[in-house]
């Protein structure tokens, strides 16, 4: 049956990648958005194609003022199962263009994902696609698979600490042999939506921006120019000293009375990632920095895992492509770490050898569809088709708790 | 994190109300200017020391300058000068004051002699400000930097004086 390639399908909360194995991208990137017409709106006046009157991805926004615009993901976990089904449908029939009985799928659920919503989604599957095969993958463990093609990873090894930085919300979780340590995960509610809207309002409070644009032009100016500095004070004076080496201009024409403006990226070009590092310029309530974080969560950890989930410290997910990101994150919790080691030493009187703690924050070229990427590589290993997937075949002898439990194996 | 005051295990030459007041070698007027923009959007400052206490209350006077430029929009470095001078010299509410802004977060004097060494301590560092926050505020070409007027609106722990 396999002769022709899985398809794997990352459903995030801001974005769904969707694409066939085998291949370096995904082939489609669209927003995990649904536009649908409630049942109330036209009484009276059904004539029994509602079911098929829906919109998703980015026809979802464009139609939004007529159709109610829902993201049916929210951080990361399924909320919305009908509308979910009916995006999953249109993303294989007018995306992928598939027949689904004849491929293997492979999907992806986001930590603490309960078992009842992985039956849940072989239902959905088997019964209304009749898919050939499913798998659902931990996220984390796939961003794990993408960081091998990095040249830092010595090894491929399924421990690591991974950093899944989207835009709806950021996760650190400890992965061991290619098990979640599920209760030392941490969230924080930072990600990409908050850094595109501290560069928004910082830059309307200066610049002058049309209204109806601005998020937008924001978000490309992140994307575009953000990078991670060294010390925020010293780029400030940086900055002061000479502004014309850090301004980054945009031009572009406004679309209500059709004429060109330029609007400047300054402060915000540093800034807006620092909030990855000091929370506390831009949200009252989060104040508890990254690196801090990780290393909280790195020390929940039973402390045998300790030392190798500090050596691969794995990027995932868009808002950790911004230019340094690993290089700080890295010097940052080093630097805790090993604070902590001579704290240790001094206040044992020196029996507590010192010792220098390797921190590695891995970063290659396939961080931004990290997840996918790791499912575009396990889903082309032999074992994959043969060991891992559960059949259509299973699902009707066994039913759908098979899928509860998907094995990770052999990818040494 | 934020950054605190590098003279905070300084031996201040005085303190009144919790506030150090440094001699000349130690220029907490420049500090505080120099960690304005990184400090000011942050909500919650948790102050490490003499330093701190008083960086916080120049923060704040640094916003309300920013403020009066803003609306004064002076022409030159004299001119702002001679703006931010007037704001300086102008009577300022004093920790135990009831409208003080930072009540119970500046102690109150324990008697009217420690108020008057505040407030003639601050009258001096308002000044210093003053003359030093006048010509940075310009850019190149002679104008009011937005660079440094974009920082008025910000409310530095959620207070302005």
């Amino acid at each position: 049956m396999s002769s022709k390639p899985a398809i794997v399908i990352d459903v995030g909360t801001g974005f769904t990648k969707m694409g066939y194995a085998g291949t370096d991208e995904p082939s489609y990137l669209i927003p995990t958005t649904f536009a649908g017409n409630p049942p109330e709106a036209k009484p009276g006046k059904k004539h029994g194609l509602e079911d098929l009157d829906f919109f998703i991805g980015q026809e979802a926004i464009a139609k939004q003022k007529s159709y109610g615009l829902s993201y049916p993901v929210r951080h990361g976990l399924i909320e919305n199962w009908d509308q979910m089904e009916k995006f999953w449908s249109q993303s294989l029939f007018q995306y992928l263009h598939c027949d689904p009985e004849e491929h293997n799928f492979l999907l992806t659920e986001p930590p603490l994902n309960t078992p009842e919503n992985r039956e849940q989604t072989a239902e959905i599957w088997f019964e209304t696609f009749n898919a050939g095969g499913i798998y659902i993958a931990v996220q984390a463990v796939l961003a794990l698979c993408a960081s091998w093609t990095s040249k830092k990873s010595a090894s491929r090894q399924l421990t690591g600490t991974v950093i899944d930085s989207g835009d709806g919300v950021t996760h650190v979780i400890p992965v061991s042999d290619g098990a979640v340590i599920a209760s030392a995960i941490k969230h924080i509610p930072i990600a990409g939506r908050d850094f595109t809207n501290f560069t928004m309002n910082m830059m309307r409070g200066r610049e002058k921006m049309p209204t109806a644009d601005a998020l937008q032009i924001a978000m490309r100016m992140k994307e575009r120019h953000a990078y991670v500095c060294k010390d925020l004070k010293r780029e400030i004076l940086a900055f002061d000293a000479s502004p014309v080496d850090y301004i980054k201009l945009y031009t572009g024409m406004d679309r209500v009375n059709m004429k060109t403006f330029e609007v400047e990226m300054g402060y915000e070009r540093f800034m807006a990632p620092e909030i990855f590092f000091n929370p506390a310029i831009y949200s009252g309530d989060f104040v508890t920095p990254l690196p801090d974080l990780v290393d909280q969560t790195i020390q929940a950890c039973p402390i045998d895992c300790r030392k190798p989930l500090y050596n691969n410290i794995v990027l995932s997910g868009g808002s950790t492509m911004f230019q340094n990101f690993s290089k700080r994150l890295q010097r940052d919790i080093k630097k805790l770490a090993n604070d902590r080691i001579k704290y240790s030493h001094e206040v044992s009187g020196g029996r507590i050898p010192l010792a220098e703690l390797d921190v590695n924050v891995v970063s290659h070229k396939k961080q931004r569809y990290a997840v996918w990427y790791g499912g575009s590589l396990l889903s082309t290993t032999p074992e994959f088709g043969t060991g891992m997937v559960h059949t259509r075949e299973d699902y009707l002898e066994y039913g759908p708790s098979i899928c509860r439990h998907n094995p990770v194996l052999g990818l040494n | 994190m934020v950054y605190h005051s590098a003279f905070n295990s300084v031996a201040p030459a005085d303190i009144a109300c919790g506030c150090g007041i440094f001699g000349p070698e130690h220029d907490i007027t420049q500090e505080a200017i120099e960690n304005f923009k990184a400090n000011v959007l942050v909500k919650q400052f948790e102050m490490k020391g003499p330093g701190d206490t008083t960086m916080v209350y120049l923060t704040l006077f640094i916003c309300k300058c920013l403020t009066e430029l803003n609306m004064k929009k002076p022409a030159d470095a004299k001119a702002a000068y001679n703006v931010l001078n007037v704001l300086a010299q102008q009577n300022f509410s004093a920790p135990g004051d009831a409208e003080f802004v930072l009540r119970g977060i500046l102690a109150a004097p324990q008697d009217s002699a420690e108020r008057d060494r505040w407030v003639n301590g601050f009258k001096m560092m308002r000044a210093e400000i003053a003359t030093k926050l006048a010509p940075l505020v310009f850019d190149a070409d002679g104008k009011l930097s937005k660079w440094w007027l974009m920082f008025a609106k910000y409310k530095f722990m959620g207070k302005s004086l």
